[in-house]
Parts: C-alpha cells; sequence; structure tokens
C-alpha cells in the first residue's frame, strides 16, 4: 500500500508540475500592457511592498479592522503548508516525525480546521458571499477542511484515516491548478501588477 | 457576402481583443473571499450583495470562465461560467456604468491584488464598442471631439472670457500688469482648464491667474486645445482618448511650453499625466504635473506668501480618487492646506483610503444613475459631518459637483471649494 501511495502522490505531483508550466506560459502569451508614463516612484519596490502586504495586516484598512479574519486567514493558510508538506514528510522523511512535531501538525491542522469550517458557514450563512459562490468555492474549501481533519489521523497512521489522506491529497492535487486553489500560482504576478502601478505612480513608497 | 455580425459577436470579439496579461491576472486570481465588499460605497450605503465589488466583477469573469478558462469552457456550471448574451450585456451597463466608479479603494484593499476597476474597464470598453455607452457619457466624449472641448464652448467665448477674468483681475489687484496671457510662445507653463470653469465658474480662472501672477510665472493658455478633461477615460475608448490626449500635446509643442500643468481635474490630471502617453503611444517631450503639484512647489520654493488667518474657518479635504489612487497626489494638498487655512482637519478615512465622493467614473455625466449615486454617497456625508468642517476642499470638478449635491441632499451646511480659491484667498500681495 505504501508503494501505490508513494506512486499516486508523485504521479499527482508530476501532473500539477506539468499543468502549471502550461498555465504559465498560457498566461504569459497575454499581451503585456507596458507603462510608458514618467515615473513618479519606484516600481520594484511598490512590488516588493505588494507581495509583503499580507504579512503586514495593519497596513490595509480592511484586514487593520478585520484582524480576527486575518488571523483566520493566516491560520488557515499556515495549515494548508502543514497538510501539503506533510505529504512528502510522511513518505519520504518520517523520522523528522518527533513527539513535538507530531504534537505541532496537530495543533496547527486543529486551528486551520476551525478557520476553515468559520470560512464555509460564513460563505454559506452570508448573502454576499452566497450571491458569489460557485460549486468549485464549497468543493475546493470542503476538500481541504477535510483534509486538516484527515492529516493528523495520517501522521499518527491511523488505519483508513492515512490512506483517505493520501487519496484526498492526490485528488486536490491534480484538481488544484483547474480550480479556484491555483490562486497561488498568479498571486505573484497579480501583487507584482498591483505593487508596480502603485510603486510607479508614487502612491507607496 | 460576409454574414453580419450578432450583437453578442461583437461583444465577445471586443472582450477577447481587451484581455490583457493583467487583466487576465485579475480575473484567475480572485478566490471570493469577499473583502472588497468592506471597501465599496455602493455596498457600505445598501448592503445589497449585488453592490460588492466582487460581485460586479464576477458578471463579467462569468463571461471570461466560460470562454477562456480550462474548466469553465468543459463545465461551466461548476465555476459559475456563463454565455455573453443581451440580458448580460444590459445588466453590465447597470452594474460597471451605474454602480460602479471604478475608484480602486477595492482594490487597494483586495489581498490577492485584484483589480475590479480594470475588470469593470474591460466591461464598459465593451459596451463602448458595441455602441451601449450610457448616452450622456458618450454624447461627453463625442462633443470634445467635435468642438475640442467637451462643453462645445466656442473659440471666441473662451478668449472673451479670458479677458473678462483679466480685466477683472487688473480691477481687483489695482495692476495693469497682471496678466492672463493666451499663445505665448515658449512659456515655461501651459495652463489648461475643466470648460465648466469657463462657463459656469470663472472665477476659479481668476484664482489660478492669481496664483499664477503672484509667483511670477512665466505661463501660458493656449485656444488650440485647453480641455483639462478627457472622458474616453471613463467610457474605457482608447482611440477617442488618444486623440484628445494628442490634441493637448500638440498644443504644448506648438506654443514650445516646458511643462503642461492640469487644472484641478481629477480625471484629467490622471488622463494626460498618466494614461496618455501609453494612448498615444510615445513620451511626451514635455513633464505633465498637476496644479496641486505647482501650488505645492510655489509654496515650498517661497513663492507665494500667504496668510492663512484668512481662510479662518475649519476645513477638510476630499482626496479625489483619480488624483489619489490613480494620481499619487496624496501629500501636496495637506501641504498646501496647511499653508493657507488656519484649521485644517482630515476626514476619516483620508488619503489612500479615502471614500469616493460618488461622482468619479463619469457618473455625473449618466444621470440614470443619479438616484443610486446620491444613495451610494452617505459614506462621503457622514464623513464630513463627522469632521464638523465648514468647508470641504477638493481638486476635481466632478468632486466639487457631487459634493455640492451631497451637501444639499444630506443638509451638511458646508461649503465646497476647489483648493486654489482657498490657496488665492490667502495671498499676500507686495
Amino acid at each position: 500500500m505504501g508503494h501505490v501511495i508513494e506512486r499516486l502522490h508523485l504521479f499527482s505531483l508530476a501532473f500539477m508540475l506539468v499543468v502549471y508550466c502550461i498555465r504559465i506560459i498560457w498566461i504569459l502569451r497575454f499581451r503585456l500592457v507596458k507603462d510608458l508614463a514618467r515615473t513618479k516612484g519606484s516600481g520594484l519596490t511598490g512590488a516588493v511592498v505588494a507581495m509583503t502586504t499580507m504579512f503586514r495586516p495593519w497596513s490595509m484598512e480592511t484586514t487593520r479592522k478585520g484582524f480576527i479574519q486575518w488571523l483566520g486567514f493566516a491560520v488557515f493558510h499556515v495549515g494548508v503548508a502543514v497538510m501539503i508538506g506533510m505529504s512528502f514528510v510522511i513518505p519520504f522523511a518520517s523520522k523528522w516525525l518527533t513527539p513535538p512535531v507530531v504534537t505541532l501538525v496537530i495543533a496547527t491542522q486543529a486551528l486551520a480546521l476551525v478557520a476553515g469550517i468559520l470560512r464555509l458557514v460564513k460563505r454559506i450563512r452570508e448573502p454576499k458571499m452566497r450571491a458569489i459562490s460557485s460549486p468549485d468555492d464549497y468543493f475546493s474549501l470542503t476538500i481541504v477542511d477535510l483534509l486538516f481533519g484527515l492529516c493528523p489521523l495520517a501522521t499518527l497512521r491511523v488505519p483508513v484515516g492515512f490512506e483517505l489522506y493520501f487519496l484526498l491529497v492526490a485528488l486536490i492535487i491534480a484538481y488544484v491548478p483547474f480550480s479556484k486553489i491555483s490562486h497561488y500560482i498568479y498571486y505573484p504576478f497579480a501583487r507584482y501588477f498591483y505593487g508596480s502601478y502603485l510603486g510607479r505612480r508614487g502612491i507607496v513608497r | 457576402m460576409e454574414e453580419e455580425k450578432t450583437l453578442e459577436q461583437r461583444a465577445m470579439e471586443a472582450f477577447r481583443k481587451r484581455l490583457t496579461r493583467q487583466a487576465v491576472t485579475s480575473l484567475q486570481v480572485c478566490v471570493h473571499c469577499g473583502q472588497c465588499s468592506e471597501a465599496c460605497h455602493y455596498y457600505l450605503s445598501s448592503h445589497d450583495p449585488t453592490m460588492t465589488p466582487v460581485y460586479k466583477m464576477d458578471r463579467v469573469r462569468k463571461v471570461y470562465k466560460r470562454t477562456i478558462d480550462w474548466l469553465g469552457r468543459v463545465a461551466p456550471g461548476w465555476v459559475g461560467a456563463q454565455d455573453l448574451d443581451a440580458e448580460l450585456l444590459s445588466e453590465w451597463v447597470q452594474l460597471a456604468y451605474g454602480s460602479c466608479t471604478v475608484c480602486r479603494r477595492c482594490m487597494i484593499n483586495c489581498p490577492m491584488g485584484v483589480d475590479p476597476a480594470q475588470v469593470i474597464g474591460l466591461a464598459r470598453g465593451v459596451l463602448t464598442e458595441i455602441g451601449m455607452t450610457p448616452k450622456g457619457l458618450a454624447a461627453t466624449v463625442n462633443v470634445h471631439l467635435e468642438s475640442g472641448n467637451n462643453m462645445g464652448v466656442s473659440e471666441e467665448d473662451y478668449v472673451e472670457t479670458l479677458e473678462w477674468m483679466e480685466e477683472e483681475l487688473q480691477a481687483e489687484l489695482d495692476d495693469p500688469r497682471a496678466k492672463i496671457p493666451i499663445n505665448k510662445k515658449n512659456a515655461r507653463l501651459m495652463y489648461t482648464f475643466n470648460p465648466r470653469e469657463v462657463k459656469y465658474f470663472p472665477y476659479l480662472i481668476q484664482a489660478a491667474a492669481k496664483i499664477f501672477n503672484a509667483a511670477g510665472e512665466d505661463w501660458t493658455l493656449s485656444t488650440e486645445s485647453w480641455d483639462a478633461t478627457n472622458y474616453a477615460l471613463f467610457s474605457f475608448d482608447p482611440g477617442a482618448a488618444k486623440i484628445i490626449a494628442g490634441n493637448l500635446e500638440r498644443a504644448v509643442n506648438h506654443l514650445g511650453a516646458e511643462t503642461l500643468v492640469m487644472a484641478e481635474c481629477g480625471h484629467g490630471f490622471r488622463s494626460q499625466r498618466w494614461e496618455g502617453e501609453n494612448w498615444v503611444g510615445h513620451h511626451y517631450p514635455f513633464p505633465v504635473l498637476s496644479f496641486v503639484e505647482v501650488q505645492a512647489q510655489y509654496i515650498r520654493e517661497g513663492r507665494l506668501q500667504l496668510d492663512p488667518t484668512v481662510n479662518d474657518k475649519r476645513v477638510t479635504y476630499h482626496d479625489p480618487c483619480n488624483q489619489v489612487r490613480s494620481g499619487g497626489v496624496i501629500e501636496e494638498p495637506r501641504y498646501i492646506l496647511k499653508h493657507s487655512v488656519m484649521d485644517f482637519v482630515e476626514m476619516e478615512p483620508h488619503g489612500v483610503d479615502n471614500f469616493c465622493c460618488g461622482g468619479g467614473g463619469g457618473m455625473l455625466s449618466m444621470t440614470e444613475f443619479a438616484k443610486a449615486r446620491i444613495a451610494a454617497a452617505k459614506i462621503k456625508a457622514d464623513q464630513i459631518a463627522a469632521t464638523e468642517a465648514a468647508i470641504v476642499a477638493t481638486s476635481c470638478h466632478n468632486c466639487l459637483d457631487q459634493l455640492m449635491e451631497i451637501n444639499k441632499h444630506y443638509k451638511l451646511g458646508v461649503k465646497v471649494q476647489n483648493l486654489s480659491e482657498l490657496v488665492a484667498n490667502a495671498i499676500v500681495w507686495e
């Protein structure tokens, strides 16, 4: 079973990598609008500032006012990083799984699960969120929440939980490039465009 | 014979043509987190779920998903994709023109870096290309293209107004040397006006002239092209925008002026300073400045002596969106007010975070959306009332008009003035 899981995992990763490369080439084929206006500030500075905005919740009004929401965002994304990271650690570097590490994994996943469920509840309950949500929005969030729940079981090698975790990870890795979860591929592009725009115009210094 | 294309086909062609890398990135990266809703004056004033920036943007994104996105083409229902049809086009008119001032407050509050204004602009551009731009806005652009200014002011009326203002200026200052120079060759600055100043607010021409004369500036006006506005920015019509921006460029070149100075007009400044070179496709041989920047420069260099005690009432400042979030003129108006009035108080939020007054995006030219525009301005009215200011200063004509309407509708009891009025009033003549 272990070999099957490893192979499935590696196949999904290879598939994801290929699709990501195609995605990046695909987006680069769209016409880039170059700005001819004389600059008032530095586009590079703006881009750097923009890339780090989410680490400075005080720098944006919506995160400043909605600090709890920002905290939920941080917990959720740390949880995703740990959850995906564990799909490598468990099969390929299990010696790292010392009791403190296991405790840390369980803690991050538990917190992320709470944050994920709250996100799902918000999307279902709030009319403004329902109005913009597609099945992909609900499905992506649900599957990630499920993985938060399964990751500790896989870490502790609990039967069924272990297999389910790796099957779902393989599924999500293959699904990601087509879904909203692929936002992190475009994130650097979007923040770069946004930041360089503000930087060149002297809006961010 | 080639078959005539349907409205939807023409719209789709225009849509595909306008998909740039920046626009596609915005369309791809949005995760529907809804955070932008708290930044939008339309949503905050109504709490209508269809007024959030992400909802409005999503109505455009549906078409992108259906025709460009991989998953949307295969399983449209799964990602909320939709074909572009006549009904959706009509909805775009309501959302892109009637419920969004493209103020970009949502953009600076998006954690992903989405620029909803760019996507709304994409829809506006498509609608313009297929002849569905609201009539008032289309007419404003057309009048500009036909007559050289957006109000159809004739050259005769323009020159007469300038001469009248020069006489007034000389009489007020009791100085025959005070001038409003027209078509002067090789001046340092060429100045522009919003046609509203010529037609309805000539005292603003006088205020500008006072400032230039007091600063001892070598300046001129042009009769060839003088309108600072460019409403093609709002209809996202690069062809018309190019012609309008090119007219001003040629006028500066013909007079040999060193610098072009844009009147206190938010979108006009942004159009000529930040978008113009992209429209005309080359660098201008001269820099473009806002009159706000020039006034701040005069004060900094000691070329204007000001007595703030003559402006003793409490003043607050409204940042025009096109000047602050798309133009980078943020500190200059504050510097000016700190030197020209006694009691300057910021509204909250202000600067880059300031709320749109509701007059942006060419909204004042589209009377069919007036009711929603005034309702969405409730946020701005509350902001102003909280300052307890007697005067609201701004540096944009669309803002000026909208603020005057808000003042009346919400019974704020304030006076709305341009920065140059306050500065001109505070000048100490030697």
